[in-house]
């Protein structure tokens, strides 16, 4: 279990080269609270106050996939650009270790983010807590932010084959803006968008979340924190096998070998 | 294939073929390796030399793991390196060479902690391994910083650590000496009998044929996929090899000696290099020919201050069998 802490540890600080001030406190600190402070302020000259606090409802739950995305994507395709990966794959390290030690540190900083934006929404924007059930909020959160973490760890097999991680996460990122109920509701999606939303995490966390905001008890959303957390876990399932096949097809066909272009 | 408990490595008619598709959607093949058949012995040091291209590196790549051999078999320590590959992995140490490898980002030590983590090396232990190695590897006093601003040659002092980190029985080594500076070298090449002192077999490709020569006790040269010549480095030097050497030193020489030896039935070729004050004149011919008064009178016998016959270097045995 130390192992699996020294690695998750040293490969975040390895990996994920946001990890300076700039780029830290631009996407970890100012990213999720701009965003936050520009959809409040459309909910607020286009409609209504009530928009405004479903806008910021929805803005700090979105910050928890901006930020474990843009992090996790990047320590996958590093790993390949550094050249590290030969080293994994010639270790008779765990696979299974390996893959969710990428995850682990990038897990509080969406929180993070998460709570800033939630700070800042109450401090600044008047976002109403005057109803919130904060257990309700805080599991709604946690579950949100592991299937999340899920979710980019099978989305970073991907990038890694790639060789890139920009295109692939701001693809993500437009999904999750579009159809996952953080401006539009799932109700209003057009054609089959919003069946597909219910395979993609954050959609049944965020109604978790609303309803926190509502007064709802845990109890109440049971079912929503239950589909998130089964969307995340197939996630988890789904990236492990889909690891193990990325390195079976490096072995036959050398294919991470080399740096991409 | 047998398995014997005398080889460390076992290969029977390892190929490797690479495909691709080019744009227009035409498939490419490309043999990197054909039908290798090797047996190296526990504790010793083998060379792998040839050229680039040659095949040098697949093999090395499916000895340890990282690539499927597309026919024929391998076993290391008597494991198969496909069917039993976690066991292989446990057993080896690579070391590949080049920039690449570490995570720029995070020091020395903690480049080497993070491996020792991923090979399972006890909690308790990885402190005192990892010292011993960065004080063996001259990394001592750059354990603290940043990987980003080693130099090359400190880059592959640490690959070296972090390839012996487990203490392998099986050790690869890709070019191992390439990019470190002579003392750097040097060291390492000292390092390496003692190696096989500790019972470690170690497997070398390099582009140095001294460094073959002084350490390997059997080498295989492969050229375009294909093992061309295998043996002790005297023997591919006297049977392999199908020239036989002869070296003079000269007082004087002219534009056109080279062309005109190289006009004798039986000479291969001719080169002269300056020798401080004399130039020395290199001729290979054809193994067993007695050319030296030939030569002489070509050269002109005044201008001869020494001449001498004698086996090829390895060098010079290594460029005949592959050209």
């Amino acid at each position: 279990m130390r192992n699996f802490f020294v690695q998750a540890y040293l490969s975040y600080r390895g990996l994920f080269l946001w990890l300076n001030w700039t780029a830290y406190i631009s996407n970890v600190v100012l990213r999720p609270i701009l965003m936050l402070l520009m959809f409040a302020l459309v909910g607020k000259f286009a409609a209504d106050s009530d928009a405004a606090q479903a806008y910021m409802i929805g803005m700090i739950g979105y910050a928890i996939p901006v930020i474990l995305l843009g992090g996790i994507l990047q320590s996958f395709v590093y790993e390949r650009v550094f050249g590290t990966i030969s080293f994994i794959y010639s270790s008779p390290g765990s696979r299974v270790a390996v893959f969710f030690s990428r995850g682990v540190l990038h897990f509080p900083n969406s929180i993070l983010a998460c709570a800033l934006s939630f700070l800042f929404g109450w401090l600044v924007l008047s976002l109403d807590l005057s109803t919130l059930n904060w257990w309700t909020m805080i599991v709604s959160v946690l579950l949100t932010a592991a299937a999340c973490t899920a979710f980019a760890l099978f989305l970073g097999n991907f990038t890694m084959m790639l060789g890139e991680f920009f295109n692939l996460y701001n693809a993500a990122m437009g999904l999750f803006l579009a159809m996952t109920g953080v401006i539009i509701p799932i109700a209003s999606l057009p054609w089959f968008f919003g069946d597909l939303a219910n395979g993609i995490p954050l959609t049944h966390g965020l109604v978790a979340l609303r309803g926190a905001f509502a007064g709802m008890d845990i109890g109440a959303v049971r079912d929503e924190l239950l589909l998130e957390a089964l969307v995340g876990l197939g996630y988890a399932i789904a990236g492990i096998v889909v690891y193990m096949l990325v390195e079976r097809d490096a072995r036959a066909r050398s294919s991470l070998e080399r740096s991409p272009a | 294939m047998t398995e014997n408990n005398e080889y460390a490595v076992e290969c029977e008619g390892l190929g490797r073929v690479y495909r691709s598709r080019s744009l227009l959607g035409q498939s490419r093949e490309t043999v990197a390796l054909q039908d290798l058949n090797l047996q190296i012995p526990k504790g010793t040091v083998f060379g792998v030399l040839g050229p680039n291209g040659a095949g040098k590196t697949t093999t090395i790549r499916i000895l340890s793991t990282l690539l499927s051999a597309t026919t024929g078999t391998a076993r290391v320590l008597g494991y198969d390196v496909v069917k039993e590959g976690r066991e292989v992995r446990k057993n080896i140490g690579i070391i590949l060479g080049g920039d690449r490898g570490f995570y720029g980002r995070l020091t020395g030590k903690e480049n080497l902690r993070y491996f020792a983590a991923l090979n399972h090396i006890k909690p308790r232990d990885t402190d005192r391994i990892i010292d011993d190695s960065l004080a063996q590897a001259g990394l001592a006093d750059q354990q603290k910083t940043l990987v980003e601003q080693y130099s090359r040659g400190m880059k592959q002092r640490l690959h070296v650590a972090r390839g012996l980190l487990t203490d392998p029985g099986v050790v690869f080594m890709d070019e191992p000496t390439l990019g470190l500076d002579p003392l750097g070298a040097q060291e390492l090449r000292q390092r390496i009998p003692a190696l096989v002192g500790q019972g470690k077999t170690v497997l070398l490709t390099t582009h140095y044929m001294f460094e073959a020569d002084s350490l390997c006790s059997r080498i295989a040269i492969i050229n375009k996929g294909k093992l061309v010549a295998l043996g002790t480095p005297a023997e591919i030097k006297r049977n392999f090899s199908s020239i036989g050497v002869i070296e003079l030193t000269l007082n004087q020489t002219r534009p056109s000696l080279q062309e005109e030896l190289t006009g004798l039935d039986g000479v291969k070729r001719a080169t002269t290099s300056a020798d401080g004050v004399y130039q020395k004149l290199t001729v290979h011919v054809v193994a067993g020919a007695d050319l030296s008064d030939k030569i002489a009178e070509v050269v002109g016998k005044d201008h001869i201050e020494n001449m001498v016959a004698r086996d090829p270097t390895l060098e010079e045995a290594y460029l005949e069998i592959i050209d």
